[in-house]
């Protein structure tokens, strides 16, 4: 019995520019002493980015990687085919490395390799869109000797955030770098996620103390009043927005905020012309409003969503989606009841004359800390297959 | 617990004096809210949050009775009893409007001309987005005698207290119970019930303020005029006791409001100063004790008392695990049961956002806790000048209208605020799983915090591979990374889910962390992460049917939940798969017979607690037979708890549990434990149940399954609010396993540890016993990771947002929101077992914990905390905790690094205390040199630096730098040479250092510069074993230490200063040391590293010294090991010759260094094997062993002698490295000639063309260069090198390079420059003997020797033309190289050693170096002209 498990230490997602490491472990688990060593051929590791579309919906331009079948076609059973088995298009697949060859264990011995390999930063993010999913997986091939190639995969998330492109730059920026060699190894390089989050930051203070007030108005006159603190916001982050309706002239009777990505497929890939975006809804957050001066809203952006991205097939947007249900007639409070003598009472409206108003309002999602994505994805950080004797 | 979350929601209230809203009560259903203003009664719904109905009585009845004040509920919802100014109580009827079509309900929305979708009504329960028309009636009023000063409603009566001391009773229907009514002064009041001396209350305390009805205590809580607090307990119905009679709540007389927790059965008393006092009821005496206070601590927000003014309102949550109290000049706070502050909106971040002086909230009026403890409705109260935004027409209008009143108090208007909190589902649903994460529930969302269940999930993974020994720590690792991390999960509940069933009474998620089920106002609905979907009934008539009651658990796959089925009006217990749909067929239902109150599991086991006080245990059994799972419920045991709680309602957990009070030795016991005890919270109070194994066993031969009894009930602690065990099993941290950890509030938290004992071998003693620890947290714990010795919670958060506008700068409020907490509570436990004498457990406990990533943080805080409570105590300590927390510390690797982390962070003021315990620092000092620590020794510095004398600090300074250097700590170095530099000149500003942590304490050294003096004799001490060279040396150091002690004292700017002086000789002699050993790799890191050091003029001045250069061989050798550069190859075909020439020499050694040659390329080279052996090359080969192993001999035979010059060099290496490669340079040396006449007779015909054939694959060769970092750092070095005229080490360099052109630079400046003639002499043989080398044992690099011939006929030349022009001097010259070589050879030598040898040996070695070096001056003529012949052939 030969096991192989392969780890990814770090957590399951990774900023694209990231170095990916992926610790492969070979254990030779048969209790037996007497048996035989068990000896592996080769071993190469490999990242694969799958793409797969809905044929309904999209059309892809044939200038692309080699599709599953081509691929599986060309390989026979003992060479190592990464996307064997995979659905749809490969976009992504990194040069295979090459763990070893001729690798020997005795019974009960193990040996780890360490796989690294830097994730592109032009990599499209890994998305489960309802169009066009984007998935990346680890994938190990091993092969016994004259025996079929046997892989391990495992799955991981992939964050892109858009505009960092050469890590470079940003290392640069320090000093022009030190003439004397020996003081090159002192100096820290920025990571990648530093880097990438120190650009999240950035663009945070484009828009963070940029509080938007949106005066929102229907044909009959205002209806509420609203504020957004940021319009762009992390993965994982509250959206936290604030609405004022004393200002409103119109009655309010009640609102709704729903989270919202839209999924548009590029031109050139449309099935039909006029295919719409495909909308995905997140949180919803609804209240009533009738005897409500100014209340706020606290919408989540799921840790697992993928952030705002553009690739040439697909390109995927947020917006936040109001709905107003706002009365046609004039709701009377209970002042409105003369202030007379007599005993009176005033009861709320029996049923309500409304119009629903739409109103969609672009954000920016950008990713996270991975770490902090890693902690609730709940995918398997490794995988492992057992390669039995046969 | 209970958390706020964001802003408070203002509602809408009418403007204006007449609707200043004075009262808010909820009904007991928590559905309706009266708001009740002077002149109108208005009834909200919780939710939608919609006012439904308002209701104005004419104004002639007002003129009759007065503005309204307060109301009251009938419990039944059907009737609002309100009190007014002039002694009426007012009756209104409440009821829903039948007139209303559309199942009665209002604000129906019609949108268009569809139809209206009807609502939806199953068994009488609405949708929760639909709100019911009511109207509302007057009914009567009633007159009393006297003003009314509170009133309270009382199952079926209303209990009206009055200004003349009465208490009235009054029917809902409207009529008096003249019969019940009592006067305060006919009560007679003791200090507890058994006291018989019971006094009347007299005049003072003449009426009732405020009072609360408490079933659970069976009495009225009520604070006096007076400022005092008494507890009544009224006649009893049943006629034991006729009267009613009082308690006095000691120690308090400025008493202002009460509030009454019915489950955990306590009094809380709001006082005048600001405080809240919490009683709780001694069942015993039948007095009233202090449980605890509600203190806002100066470090919170000093002068609360003051500033907040007295205590206006008080509310427990619906559930009492939390009390919200609100100050008179505003400002709130939420307490947990037992005292723990949750919230304080005093100072901090809530204030200071606003202008200075209100506090916030505004003054709060009155305040309900809406459904669930989701909301809290505040009227708060605030100056009227913030409704600019409404009609000002409007308020003039009002104005007219009652304008006397006006003038006194419309400065003020009433806001109605609604606060949205999130609580802990452990709050009304504790049950295991939920005990296991920081889980909290919102009206609409669940949060969840993420670390620990990632962790979890890890070490589950982790147990997995126990086996495989690399993952192990790693991984833990990164569960403590997780265990940092503060986001949090957001979970919204489904919004189907919620239009019906808002709001969610019970949560629960499961032990992974992986599925949460919500129940709400009817049915459930569940969770799952992984999937992100949420799974609700498929049939809603099912969902409508059911009624969960008693908590939601997870067991296994299953959702467990106890309920009421509406429609066959039972109790049930059942069991829902996760994978299955969810609907009833695939549940598992049990009948029981009365209400389950509490839900909780066990491994296998289901506990209930009912309303009947019955526990009942089930085992649960998982059925795979159908295609879907299911389970068997089968009653195990059922025991009731009716003489053990005074009141279902107060029991406030329940928990089985695998802990005895004696906990048996873990040795002797398998993994999976029984159910051995039960613990039973009553109203805070811990139970415990063991069971009674005393009892004859004869019940097991009967009957296997028959449960074992439990014995009666020990209280294990009190104050408890939460309760946390484990059933994971850990076999390296049972002691942390098998403990049980308390939430007491304001107590703090306390951990029932168990002690195992030492010795196992006793057989008496595997029963061990428990100790109750208590200790401090500061945070609220809402979850304990037992492996991780690390509590979770959650806190408040505020968030400031700004707006810009100003129309909203009375919005200019805080936004509130969620952290996730954890603390670290091992030092705490650990400090109490050691005070304890328990030292043997701790240590147990601390190694079981070892591998934490926190640990020497544990220590550290361990540490610090007995230091700071010793040191500044006042009192002398009899029996100090210090000497054996450090004994404790000592005893892991750590402790250097503990002692100097907390020195570090304690005052210097506490320092000797510490160190007179741990020992003199500057011992540690050393023990952390010893240790090959020195970043512990650098921080033991600073410390030395304020406890010794400068002196002292430079001298260990120094003694540091020296071993940091040798270390190649870059950093540290630098550090330490800023270090010296400011120790002498603390107040010059730009020596002090910058960016470093360190800090100087300048008082102690200012004044005290340090004189020249001290330096010289050291200076002296140090250069001492010099010789005439070393003096020279010595005497142009001094005269500048000279200089700079005129300079010093002059204080002349821009001459170099003593400290500088010293510090660059340290430097010097560092870098002196480096190069005569050859380590140039080194030098250049230290170079670059060290600011102070000028490497190209020191360069200059050691270029006749320390640079001088003897060994080429061992030189290029050693560079290329340095820079891991690889050594010039050859093509297979030649390395093969090169294998057989070097396996003919039998030389195991240098056979090694050609299987290093072939490195890479080697597997390559095997393949490539052009050239075959022709019988010409193996006979050659053969050849030269036979000629080879002869010579050898002579060579040894020759050494003994006299050995060459060559022999000796390796001396000077042999103190750096003992390596293989100089016993190889001398073996091949030694080789050398003779093995080039061999070539020249043998190979003879075939060199020329070999040569050609060698350039060519040198070409080759030449792009298998080494790496690109060791590249550039050999061509910055060779630039340096050739800068400072360093032609030796220069040479080297570029024919390490291959580049040729530098070596014809370095051959022109040899020609141009005054290059002393030894240095080119010394390089021209040291080519040859490279030649020679290259020829015997590198091949590879032949070609490039071969390249640059021209320059070594070139030094060849310059050497001989210089010779030449003094002929007659030749000797002269050499014999003068000979004596400079013996003096840097010395020198070098020494450099290198200094320090190290005494002086005696030193000359030793001075002298056996000087004897051989005039053995070798006689050698040396013979051998001059061997190499030179060589190379011009």
């Amino acid at each position: 019995m030969l096991e192989v498990i392969a780890t990814l230490p770090r957590g399951p997602v990774f900023l694209a520019g990231e170095t990916l490491c992926c610790n492969v472990t070979f254990t030779n688990s048969s209790a037996d002493n007497q048996s035989a060593e068990e000896v592996l051929a080769w071993s190469s590791v490999q990242i694969i980015c799958q793409c797969t579309v809905s044929e309904s919906r999209v059309q892809l331009p044939r200038t692309t990687a080699l599709s599953t079948e081509e691929a599986s076609t060309t390989g026979c059973e003992t060479s190592f085919v990464p996307n064997k088995g995979e659905r749809g298009l490969t976009v992504l697949c990194t040069k295979p490395k090459i763990l070893f060859c001729d690798l020997k264990l005795a019974p009960g011995a193990t040996r780890t390799y360490q796989y690294e390999e830097v994730i592109p930063t032009d990599a499209p993010p890994s998305f489960r869109g309802q169009a066009v999913k984007y998935s990346y997986k680890v994938i190990v091939g091993t092969q016994r000797l004259e025996k079929t190639t046997k892989m391990v995969r495992v799955p991981f998330r992939v964050l892109v955030l858009f505009g960092l492109n050469d890590i470079s730059v940003y290392n640069e920026t320090e000093e022009i770098a030190p003439s004397n060699p020996f003081l090159n190894n002192s100096r820290k390089e920025n990571s990648v996620l530093d880097v990438g989050l120190q650009e999240v930051i950035s663009l945070y203070f484009i828009f963070i103390f940029n509080t938007d007030s949106y005066n929102i108005a229907n044909g009959r006159g205002k209806v509420a009043r609203f504020l957004l603190f940021k319009q762009a916001y992390k993965l994982g982050e509250d959206i936290v927005g604030m609405f004022d309706f004393d200002v409103g002239t119109v009655p309010c009777v009640q609102y709704s905020v729903t989270l919202q990505s839209e999924e548009k497929i590029s031109e050139e890939c449309r099935r039909k012309p006029g295919q719409g975006t495909a909308i995905t809804s997140y949180v919803k957050h609804q209240e009533m409003c009738l005897n409500t001066l100014r209340t706020h809203m606290n919408i989540p952006i799921p840790l697992t969503a993928t952030p705002g991205f553009m690739t040439d097939i697909v390109c995927q947007r947020w917006r936040l989606h109001f709905e107003f249900v706002t009365s046609l007639d004039k709701v009377d409070g209970p002042e409105s009841v003369p202030a007379d003598c007599e005993e009176h009472q005033w009861q709320g409206a029996n049923t309500l004359n409304v119009e629903t108003m739409v109103w969609d309002l672009p954000i920016k999602v950008f990713p996270t800390n991975p770490i902090h994505a890693s902690s609730v994805t709940l995918m398997k950080t490794s995988a492992l297959i057992n390669m039995a004797n046969g | 617990m209970y958390f706020p979350l964001g802003w408070p929601k203002r509602l809408k209230t009418p403007s204006g004096d007449s609707v200043l809203i004075s009262h808010i009560v909820s009904s007991c259903d928590r559905m309706l809210f009266a708001v009740i203003s002077k002149k109108t009664l208005s009834i909200w719904y919780s939710k939608p949050c919609v006012q439904i109905v308002t209701f104005t009585p004419c104004q002639k009845l007002f003129s009759e009775i007065g503005h309204f004040c307060k109301g009251e509920w009938k419990p039944d919802s059907s009737l609002v009893a309100i009190t007014t100014q002039q002694n009426v109580v007012v009756f209104i009827k409440v009821e829903v409007d039948t007139s209303v079509k559309n199942h009665h309900c209002l604000y129906v929305m019609q949108e268009g001309k569809t139809p209206i979708t009807p609502k939806i009504n199953i068994n009488g329960i609405l949708d929760s987005d639909s709100v019911p028309a009511i109207k509302l009636t007057y009914m009567a009023h009633v007159s009393l005698q006297s003003h009314i000063s509170c009133f309270l409603s009382v199952r079926d009566e209303l209990v009206v207290a009055t200004i003349d001391g009465c208490l009235n009773r009054l029917r809902w229907t409207g009529n008096k119970n003249e019969k019940a009514t009592l006067h305060l002064n006919d009560i007679p009041v003791s200090a507890d019930l058994q006291q018989f001396r019971a006094t009347r209350l007299s005049s003072g305390n003449s009426h009732v303020c405020e009072m609360e009805y408490s079933p659970t205590l069976g009495g009225y809580s009520m604070v006096l005029s007076s400022g005092r607090a008494v507890f009544v307990i009224p006649p009893s119905s049943r006629g034991e006791k006729t009267n009613a009679h009082g308690v006095w709540a000691q120690e308090v007389n400025d008493a202002a409001t009460v509030a009454v927790n019915h489950r955990y059965r306590l009094i809380a008393f709001g006082c005048f100063s600001g405080d809240g006092i919490v009683y709780h009821l001694d069942e015993a005496v039948g007095a009233l004790e202090i449980s605890h206070r509600l203190v806002i601590s100066s470090k919170e927000f000093p002068d609360a008392g003051l500033i907040a003014g007295q205590v206006t309102c008080m509310k427990w949550t619906p559930d009492g695990t939390a009390l919200a109290l609100a100050w008179k000049n505003g400002g709130l706070s939420l307490w947990s049961v037992f005292g723990s502050l949750l919230l304080c909106t005093l100072g901090g971040d809530y204030s200071s956002s606003t202008d200075s002086g209100s506090l916030y909230p505004a003054p709060i009026v009155s305040m309900e806790w809406g459904l669930e403890g989701y909301h809290l409705w505040m009227v708060s109260k605030s100056v009227a000048q913030t409704k600019n935004g409404s009609d000002p027409g409007d308020n003039k209008h009002r104005e007219e209208g009652d304008s006397e009143s006006i003038n006194a108090e419309t400065n003020y208007c009433t806001q109605l605020l609604q606060f949205q909190f999130v609580k802990s589902a452990l709050t009304v649903n504790p049950c295991m799983s939920n005990h296991e994460h920081v889980f909290l529930q919102g009206e609409d969302k669940l949060y969840m915090s993420t670390g620990d269940t990632m962790s979890r999930s890890n070490l589950h993974h982790n147990h997995s591979q126990q086996q495989k020994p690399n993952s192990g720590s790693s991984s833990i690792n990164m569960g403590a990374g997780y265990i940092g991390n503060k986001q949090w999960q957001v979970i919204p509940i489904s919004h189907s889910y919620l239009a019906s069933n808002w709001p969610i009474r019970y949560a629960s998620v499961d032990r992974a962390g992986q599925c949460v089920a919500v129940a709400g106002k009817t049915g459930f609905a569940h969770y799952a992460l992984f999937s992100r979907k949420w799974k609700l009934f498929g049939n809603e008539t099912q969902e409508r049917d059911m009624v969960v009651s008693g908590g939601i658990t997870w067991w296994k796959d299953f959702v467990c939940l106890a309920c009421f089925n509406i429609q066959g009006q039972r109790d049930e217990i059942r069991c829902y798969p996760r994978t299955a749909k969810l609907d009833n067929t695939f549940a598992k239902v049990l009948q029981v017979q009365s209400q389950v109150l509490l839900l909780n599991t066990f491994r296998d086991m289901l506990i209930t607690f009912c309303a009947d006080s019955h526990v009942a245990m089930f085992s649960l059994e998982r059925k795979n037979v159908q295609s879907n799972p299911s389970v068997q419920i089968t009653k195990v045991q059922e025991i009731s708890l009716t003489s053990f709680i005074p009141h279902p309602l107060c029991v406030a957990g329940l928990t089985l549990t695998s802990l005895m009070s004696e906990s048996v030795n873990p040795k002797l016991h398998p993994s999976s434990k029984e159910a051995e005890s039960m613990l039973v919270s009553v109203s805070g109070k811990l139970l415990m149940f063991q069971r009674d194994r005393s009892g004859p066993q004869i019940k097991e031969e009967k009957n296997k399954h028959r449960p074992v009894p439990f014995c009666n009930p020990s209280v294990v602690a009190t104050s408890v609010e939460n309760l946390w065990t484990t059933t994971r099993a850990n076999v390296g941290k049972v002691q942390l396993m098998e403990a049980m950890w308390l939430g007491c509030g304001s107590h703090g938290m306390k951990v029932w540890l168990p002690l195992f004992p030492r010795d196992e071998g006793k057989a008496h003693n595997f029963m061990s016993r428990r100790i109750m620890l208590p200790f401090r947290v500061d945070i609220y714990p809402l979850a304990v990771l037992f492996e991780d010795a690390v509590i979770l919670g959650a806190a408040c958060d505020v968030v400031s947002y700004t707006f810009s506008s100003s129309s909203y700068k009375n919005m200019d409020m805080p936004f509130c929101t969620l952290e996730r907490t954890s603390q670290i509570y091992l030092h705490h436990i650990l400090r109490q077992l050691l005070r304890r004498n328990l030292g043997v457990n701790a240590l147990d406990l601390a190694r079981s914990c070892k591998e934490l990533t926190y640990f020497p943080h544990v220590l550290e805080l361990l540490l610090h905390e007995v230091l700071e409570a010793e040191a500044t105590s006042k009192e002398p300590i009899p029996d100090p905790l210090l000497p054996r927390v450090v004994a404790f510390i000592q005893e892991f690797p750590e402790f250097l690094q503990t002692i100097v982390h907390c020195a570090r962070k304690t005052e210097v003021a506490l320092w000797p205390y510490l160190f007179s315990t741990v020992g003199n620092p500057k011992d540690l000092f050393e023990m952390c040199l010893l240790n090959k620590d020195l970043e512990t020794a650098a921080t033991y510095l600073i410390i030395l630096q304020n406890l010794e004398k400068p002196i002292v600090s430079r001298q260990l300074a120094t003694i540091l730098l020296d071993s940091a250097l040798d270390r190649g700590t870059w950093e540290l170095c630098r550090d330490l040479v800023r270090f010296l530099k400011a120790i002498a000149f603390p107040s010059s500003p730009p020596l002090s250092p910058t960016g470093s942590d360190y800090s100087y304490s300048n008082v102690s050294n200012v004044g005290r510069l340090r004189t020249s003096s001290i330096v010289e004799p050291r200076d002296v001490k140090l250069s001492m074993p010099g010789t005439a060279k070393e003096k020279v040396r010595h005497t142009v150091s001094d005269s500048i230490v000279g200089g700079s002690k005129k300079a010093a004292t002059k204080s002349k700017p821009g001459e170099p200063t003593a400290e500088q002086v010293y510090i660059d000789m340290i430097l010097c002699r560092h870098a002196r040391k480096l190069l005569a050993s050859s380590q140039i790799r080194t030098l250049g890191y230290f170079a670059a590293n060290m600011d102070d050091f000028h490497f190209v003029s020191w360069l200059k001045r050691e270029r006749v010294r320390a640079g001088k250069l003897d060994d080429f061989v061992s030189a290029i050798q050693t560079v290329h090991s340095q820079f891991e550069w690889p050594m010039p190859a050859l093509s297979a075909s030649f390395l093969h010759q090169l294998k057989k020439s070097a396996a003919s020499s039998s030389s195991l050694s240098s056979s090694a260094v050609e299987d290093d040659l072939l490195g890479p390329a080697g597997d390559k080279g095997d393949g490539e094997l052009i050239q075959p052996l022709t019988p010409v090359n193996i006979c050659k080969t053969e050849e030269v062993r036979g000629r080879t192993i002869p010579h050898r001999l002579s060579e040894q035979a020759l050494s003994q002698m006299g050995s060459d010059e060559i022999l000796l060099r390796p001396q000077l290496m042999r103190t750096d490295e003992i390596s293989l490669a100089t016993i190889e340079t001398s073996d091949s040396n030694s080789l050398l000639g003779d093995y080039e006449v061999v070539n020249d007779s043998v190979m003879g015909g075939i060199g020329e063309a070999l040569s050609l054939d060698l350039e060519g694959m040198s070409q080759e060769a030449a792009v298998s260069r080494g790496p690109e970092q060791a590249h550039l750092e050999l061509e910055y070095l060779l630039h340096i090198m050739l800068e400072a005229s360093c032609l030796e080490w220069a040479l080297i360099l570029a024919v390490v390079l291959r580049d040729s052109l530098a070596v014809v630079r370095v051959v022109n400046t040899a020609s141009l420059t005054d290059t002393p003639l030894d240095m080119i002499g010394r390089m021209r043989e040291g080519l040859s003997y490279l030649e020679l080398w290259a020829d015997t044992e590198c091949l590879g690099y032949k070609p490039f020797l071969h390249k640059i011939r021209g320059e070594i006929h070139v030094l060849s030349k310059l050497v001989e033309t210089s010779t030449s022009s003094a002929p007659s001097l030749s000797l002269d010259v050499s014999s003068a190289v000979q004596n400079s070589l013996e003096g840097d050879s010395l020198s070098s030598t020494l450099s290198v050693d200094e320090g190290n040898l005494s002086p005696t040996i030193q000359s030793i070695r001075a002298d056996l170096d000087a004897l051989d070096i005039e053995e070798q001056g006689e050698e040396d003529t013979v051998q001059t002209t061997k190499p030179s012949d060589c190379v011009i052939s």
